[in-house]
């Protein structure tokens, strides 16, 4: 029975093939359409947040109460080994690493710059992700010499006209009162997608930048990846009451930078109000050749009424009909939408001009690497199946209310 | 017991123009074996009438009784089932489904009563070299002659073992020759395998090879034949 109705449901989609793949190519410029709105909107804020947060500022952070805004590195917090591991071993946290940070005056011959001086443990940050940023020069320098290793940011580099090897001299304020001085080698350049970091960061050793500060045993904040990045803003409060610590203030980014979120979620909801007017016009579009279709039907409707078929078995082979339809626009529009991401995922398009100079300006390179998560074409997919088979219960009301006679 | 009985059969339509009405109080039955043609000019009110022996449409009065069903008080859906299983139609024109060959044409309502592939096939095969058409069984709709599509719908009302075949007017589209033929297949199923034949026809030479002629005028039955 039900082989029947597949294989008069598949047969009828040959009918009238010019139609079918009309029908089918919306569904798949819909799919594909959306694919593609959605894969650049959702690959730009993780690149954003990526950059702009994950690299840096960390999903969560966890500081003195007293920290922000002012970074003021006599508002460290004391460090607490027992109480960072057992923040590592939460079933949620990726990894949590302690840094501690300042602000300092970078010398090199008739060059200086201003900068902010971060101590970073890299190897409970994860050696590969600073391997990846490293844009000239290498880690492989011991700390704990005379002369502390530095990696500036390129830019910052490129400002202080300086070549690795050079020798730096760092001025700053350091921790309760005493001074932040020391002799600097630049060990590398950095990349970090972020043209205003990349102008003024430099990066130590966590234990050279507690020695150069006068802050041994001091963290001036714990950046903590959750498991599921995305789900920060709701896990902070969560991860705050399994892992309580004294006078601590635990933030996540999106609550640090509240116009970096309400940005991407306004540009999200134009992006789904684009995708919901598409999808009224391909739906609209779908449902006049879906009345068409079953105005064609009704005397085949009828005859096989009279017959003795089923409405139901007429209304299954309807649907199941528009589900072939569909289906064969959706892995159309799949394919197109795939590989059109991928390329752009391997060749990402660079902005250029204004909108490239105002990319820079908000913090991050100005390129669009869209997202590859499979979700979005899933998620779509399933839209524009669910549009299809709205639209053809149109025809099944009209095998339902097809008579058994000719009129 | 008769195979077909009406009683005190009425169907009026009713719309601006006035009532019409289109079967007058008819009572009638019809024997298993008979090949019986209902005639009359055109709209005596024979469609109707088929329609109503059919199961496909209402009566608004009397009442019909199929073998030992009373139809007239089954549901739509009843109905429907009842039709797949005791009746073969045989309509003027589109009898066929267009995405089917003969043969699945054919085979297409014993799939619905769920006889097994084998089985249906081999009748199906059976059947049409019966009406004279094996060598096109994979044809499709299209690719066959009126009375070719004609003997098919045949061969499919035949398929189902139906209690009777009931035909509204099945020569209309057909030239001579072609009429010529479905009718010696109709009369030969009838006479070899006592398949009750009840047809409509507005055309002397089929007339001339009913073995019972009923006769309407503004739905009422004035003769009644038996030659
Ligand atoms: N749906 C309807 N609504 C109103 N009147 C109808 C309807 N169907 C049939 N009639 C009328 O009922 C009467 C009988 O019609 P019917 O179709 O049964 O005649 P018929 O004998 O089959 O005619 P023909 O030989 O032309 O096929 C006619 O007067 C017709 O106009
Ligand atoms: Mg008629």
């Amino acid at each position: 029975m039900s082989g029947l109705v597949v294989r008069m449901a598949w047969r009828n989609l040959g009918r009238n093939r010019r139609r079918s793949a009309i029908t089918g190519a919306a569904v798949a410029f819909a799919l594909f359409f959306a694919i593609m709105i959605r894969s650049m909107q959702l690959g730009i804020y993780s690149h954003m947040i990526d950059t702009v947060v994950g690299g840096m500022a960390g999903y969560v952070q966890v500081s003195d109460s007293a920290y922000w805004p002012s970074q003021d590195i006599d508002l460290s917090m004391v460090a607490d080994k027992d109480w960072l591991n057992q923040v590592n071993a939460h079933p949620n946290v990726e990894s949590a690493s302690p840094r501690l940070s300042g602000f300092g005056l970078f010398t090199l011959a008739q060059h200086s710059e201003v900068g902010q001086w971060v101590g970073v443990d890299f190897t409970a940050e994860g050696t590969d992700s600073w391997i990846q940023r490293l844009d000239a020069g290498s880690y492989d320098i011991p700390d704990g010499q005379e002369v502390m290793p530095v990696w500036l940011g390129r830019r910052m580099a490129e400002n202080l006209n300086s070549r690795l090897g050079d020798t730096l001299i760092a001025l700053g304020q350091g921790f309760r009162g005493s001074p932040a001085s020391g002799r600097l080698i630049l060990a590398g350049t950095l990349k970090l997608g972020n043209p205003q970091l990349e102008s003024r960061v430099a990066i130590l050793h966590l234990a050279d930048a507690q020695f150069f500060s006068g802050a041994e045993g001091m963290w001036g904040q714990v950046l903590i990846t959750p498991k599921q990045p995305e789900k920060s803003l709701a896990l902070t409060p969560q991860l705050a009451n399994d892992l309580p610590l004294a006078n601590a203030l635990w933030s996540s980014w999106e609550e640090r930078m509240p116009e970096l979120q309400q940005a991407i979620e306004a540009d999200s909801a134009g992006g789904i109000v684009m995708l919901f007017i598409l999808y009224m016009v391909i739906g609209f579009g779908l449902l006049g050749t879906m009345i068409m279709l079953a105005s064609e039907r009704q005397r085949e409707f009828t005859m096989q009424i009279a017959l003795g078929v089923r409405r139901k078995l007429l209304a299954q082979m309807m649907l199941l009909e528009a589900f072939f339809m569909s289906l064969l626009g959706v892995i159309a529009g799949a394919v197109m939408g795939r590989a059109v991401t991928f390329y752009f995922h391997i060749n990402p398009p660079q902005m250029v001009g204004e909108a490239a100079e105002a990319m820079e300006s908000q913090g991050w390179d100005p390129v669009l690497p869209p997202s590859m998560d499979l979700s979005i074409i899933s998620t779509h997919a399933l839209v524009v199946v669910i549009l299809t088979m709205l639209v053809s219960l149109w025809a099944v009301s009209v095998v339902y209310r097809s008579p058994a006679i000719q009129r | 017991m008769s195979l077909i009985q009406l009683n005190d059969v009425l169907k009026i339509y009713t719309s601006k123009a006035g009532d019409v009405t289109a079967v007058d109080h008819v009572s009638l039955s019809i024997e298993a074996g008979e090949f019986t043609a209902i005639v009359g000019p055109s709209g005596c009110g024979k469609t109707t009438l088929l329609n109503a022996i059919g199961g496909l449409d209402r009566p608004d009065k009397g009442s019909i009784r199929i073998g030992n069903s009373d139809i007239t008080g089954m549901s739509d859906k009843a109905l429907i089932d009842f039709r797949l299983n005791n009746i073969g139609f045989v309509f003027q024109a589109y009898n066929l489904i267009p995405v089917l060959t003969a043969m699945e044409n054919t085979a297409f309502i014993m799939e619905l009563q769920g006889v097994k592939k084998t089985e249906r096939l081999q009748r199906a095969m059976d059947l049409l070299s019966a009406v004279g058409i094996d060598g096109k069984a994979n044809n499709r709709p299209n690719q066959l002659s009126g009375g070719q599509q004609q003997r098919v719908a045949v061969a499919r009302a035949l398929a189902s073992h139906p209690q009777f075949i009931l035909a509204d007017e099945p020569t209309a589209n057909l030239d001579s020759s072609s009429t010529g033929q479905l009718l010696d297949i109709m009369a030969k199923l009838n006479a070899d395998e006592g398949m009750t034949f009840l047809f409509s026809t507005h055309d002397q030479r089929v007339i001339d090879r009913a073995r019972r002629v009923i006769t309407l005028e503004d739905g009422k039955v004035i003769s009644d034949v038996h030659v």
